[in-house]
């Protein structure tokens, strides 16, 4: 498989020497970690197993096979879990996106590939990167496992801006899939909200002109977060707040700061635009944009209406309430759980 | 260029094959709608009106483009359903008009849109099932009379339709079967074929997955005033007629009860006094009088339609290891009832 990969710093051309790349300007030299180019000094320990098991099951797939690895240790797993790594339909919104034969795509904050494994079949190359070289590791197991050739993983530094090892206007696609809400999190001295602009206006220079941005998010103001339900282990109700207050509670209370932003639908089409993305459509993945198994665009407004009307398969006292009441011509979409936005430059 | 757009255009250029009789909209809206998950199954998106705010296509895009026989299987069926319906009254209600096309190489399968909402949704009470049922089964029942073929049940066709599903059972679930089949159930499936050689039963085609999922109704004023039946995927032609009226029923059954196991509602529901059951009783009873299958048959073949349900009907979609103890569980359930002349 051809790379195209530049240096993330001055964005020259690279030199492959033996297991590293160098760059021909800068001369910064990335290394190549079994075998995956590792453009990052630190990393973040991320994964659904514990670090033993974790290191145990990249073992046995890289070795023997991934499924195989999965099965020895599912039973630490809970059954939501292990769909939730194994089910081949979230990226089923790919539908909306410009994939085709000849795209290049490049899924953020990969994980296990679940979702590389539903695009890969869809488009030219896929790149895959994460903070973590373990997840990386067992992506590659899972593709060769599938028989999936075109998949190019590489590891990004969790603890700076964002910075791409891409030339400009170089992708088609680029999914951010669960993973903008984290970027806040790295360990710099910046806002977590300027983070997240800084890293929507890296994509937006890779992505080419006709190419799209599909974020797949949570909403701050939707009825599980008015509920108190915690999303991204933060404290309940805490993410309603104003910011300046929800990191004073954030720091008393934990010791740390709240940094794992998340937007309304106002929020987020303001941050966008803020990064310069001009077009933006969001959609309503139901029941989350972990699993959209609807994706309801919310313009024109009478889709959602319709959706809620005529598709809902629900038997229950609220959903007749709500139905009854002509409730469905609101602007229920303020409160969804979560969001799937596709923008463009 | 999306999939949303490449369809939005497919359904413009195939208008004709989709609507013949009403005027191409200028603008189109596009949704993906829910659908099965499994690897091989497809994604369904929905193409609505813009101007009229209604649905007018579905398009189904295999979910691994390499590899449709889902997309293929429902096309093949629409197109024999087409051609092979006499009564109009039983095609218009249908979702068989449109084409299989082939864009950059993927195989995409446009339907004309079925009207209404999913009849899951009316299941709340006993009043609105019954009333349900009431339009719906004599249209199964004419669907499925509609061309049926008269056959006895000897030879060749007994082994083809009793015979072998019963062997091909045993040996694929044979784990499975040692640990759930039950031995009554056992030597009952043993004896099926010579119990039931001679008899004489209606060859004809089943929907396959006929169920509350895959009916839309649309209601004016409280009343039901039509259904479609979607989803043909499964579809069968010269089938015993036993499967889509106990699928119906038996599907159907774990929508009464909450936080019920598959084989507890269906004990409790199909198989326990009430009027569910009832229900069920006098639906074979009316099927009888549609001269497909006697009723007497009709119980003594319902567990080839649990067999089947092993097989879960497209084998390549689903994960049989996982669908077939339930089933089995039924199957005991049922043929300790029907032994005991209580069926």
């Amino acid at each position: 498989m051809i790379t195209h990969f530049v240096c993330p710093n001055c964005r020259s051309d690279l030199e492959l020497k033996d297991d590293e790349y160098r760059c021909m300007k800068c001369e910064q030299i990335w290394p190549i970690v079994h075998g995956i180019p590792r453009f990052a000094d630190n990393q973040i320990s991320w994964s659904v197993f514990n670090e033993d098991i974790a290191l145990a099951v990249t073992d046995i797939a890289e070795k023997e096979n991934w499924e195989k690895a999965i099965e020895i240790y599912s039973h630490t797993l809970g059954a939501y879990t292990l769909n939730y790594i194994k089910d081949d339909s979230r990226a089923d919104w790919h539908v909306i996106l410009p994939i085709d034969s000849d795209a290049t795509v490049l899924d953020i904050g990969s994980g296990w590939g679940n979702i590389a494994l539903g695009l890969a079949r869809w488009c030219k190359q896929i790149y895959c990167c994460d903070v973590n070289m373990m997840n990386l590791r067992l992506l590659r197991a899972r593709m060769r496992d599938r028989g999936v050739y075109n998949v190019c993983s590489f590891q990004y530094e969790p603890n700076d801006f964002m910075r791409l090892p891409f030339p400009d206007s170089s992708i088609n696609v680029v999914i951010l899939n669960g993973v903008l809400e984290w970027m806040g999190v790295a360990k710099i001295d910046a806002s977590p909200k300027m983070v997240q602009i800084e890293a929507l206006k890296e994509i937006r220079r890779v992505l080419s002109p006709e190419g799209a941005l599909y974020i797949g998010i949570e909403n701050r103001y939707s009825t599980r977060t008015l509920r108190g339900q915690r999303i991204h282990g933060e404290l309940p109700f805490v993410g309603l707040l104003p910011r300046w207050i929800s990191n004073l509670i954030t720091k008393q209370v934990k010791g740390e700061q709240h940094r794992t932003y998340i937007y309304s639908y106002w929020g987020y089409r303001q941050l966008l635009h803020q990064a310069g993305f001009d077009q933006i459509d969001f959609y309503m993945p139901y029941p989350s944009y972990h699993h959209p198994h609807y994706l309801i665009p919310l313009k024109p407004a009478w889709i959602k209406r319709y959706w809620l009307d005529n598709l809902s398969v629900s038997r229950t006292r609220k959903y007749k309430i709500f139905q009854r009441f002509g409730l469905s011509r609101l602007p229920f979409h303020w409160l969804s759980y979560s969001f799937g936005i596709r923008c463009s430059k | 260029m999306s999939m949303e757009y490449k369809i939005c255009n497919l359904v413009k250029h195939y208008w004709d094959d989709l609507h013949p009789n009403i005027q191409r909209p200028d603008a189109l809206v596009f949704m993906k709608v829910a659908g099965k998950t499994s690897p091989n199954a497809a994604i369904i998106t929905m193409i609505l009106d813009a101007h009229y705010r209604r649905p007018v296509a579905v398009a189904k895009i295999p979910r691994n483009p390499k590899m449709a026989p889902g997309l293929k299987c429902e096309y093949e069926a629409m197109v024999h359903i087409r051609e092979s319906v006499s009564d109009i009254r039983i095609l218009e209600h249908t979702s068989c008009r449109g084409n299989l096309v082939e864009y950059d190489g993927v195989p995409i399968l446009l339907q004309a849109a079925g009207e209404g909402h999913p009849m899951v949704r009316e299941m709340t009470s006993r009043k609105s099932i019954e009333a349900l049922y009431e339009q719906i089964l004599p249209w199964m029942f004419g669907f499925h009379s509609d061309g049926a073929e008269d056959c006895i049940l000897e030879g060749e066709t007994l082994h083809e339709l009793v015979e072998a599903p019963i062997a091909r059972f045993m040996k694929q679930f044979k784990d499975i079967t040692a640990e759930f089949l039950s031995s009554e159930a056992r030597q009952y499936l043993k004896e099926l074929a010579r119990k039931i050689q001679g008899r004489k039963v209606r060859l004809c085609r089943q929907h396959g997955d006929f169920n509350a999922h895959n009916t839309l109704v649309e209601y004016n004023r409280g009343r039901l005033c039509n259904f479609t039946l979607i989803d043909w995927e499964d579809y069968r032609k010269r089938q015993l007629p036993i499967h889509d009226l106990n699928h119906f029923f038996t599907s159907n059954s774990h929508l009464l009860g909450t936080n019920m196991q598959p084989d507890e509602s269906y004990a409790k529901f199909i198989m326990g006094e009430g009027w569910y059951r009832n229900l069920y009783t006098k639906a074979t009873a009316d099927y009888e009088s549609y001269d497909l299958i006697d009723r007497q048959t009709f119980w003594d073949l319902t567990p080839l339609y649990m067999i089947e349900m092993c097989f879960c009907i497209s084998d390549v979609q689903r994960d049989q290891q996982d669908t077939a103890p339930p089933w089995i569980k039924r199957m005991n359930i049922f043929i300790s009832r029907h032994l005991r002349n209580t069926p």
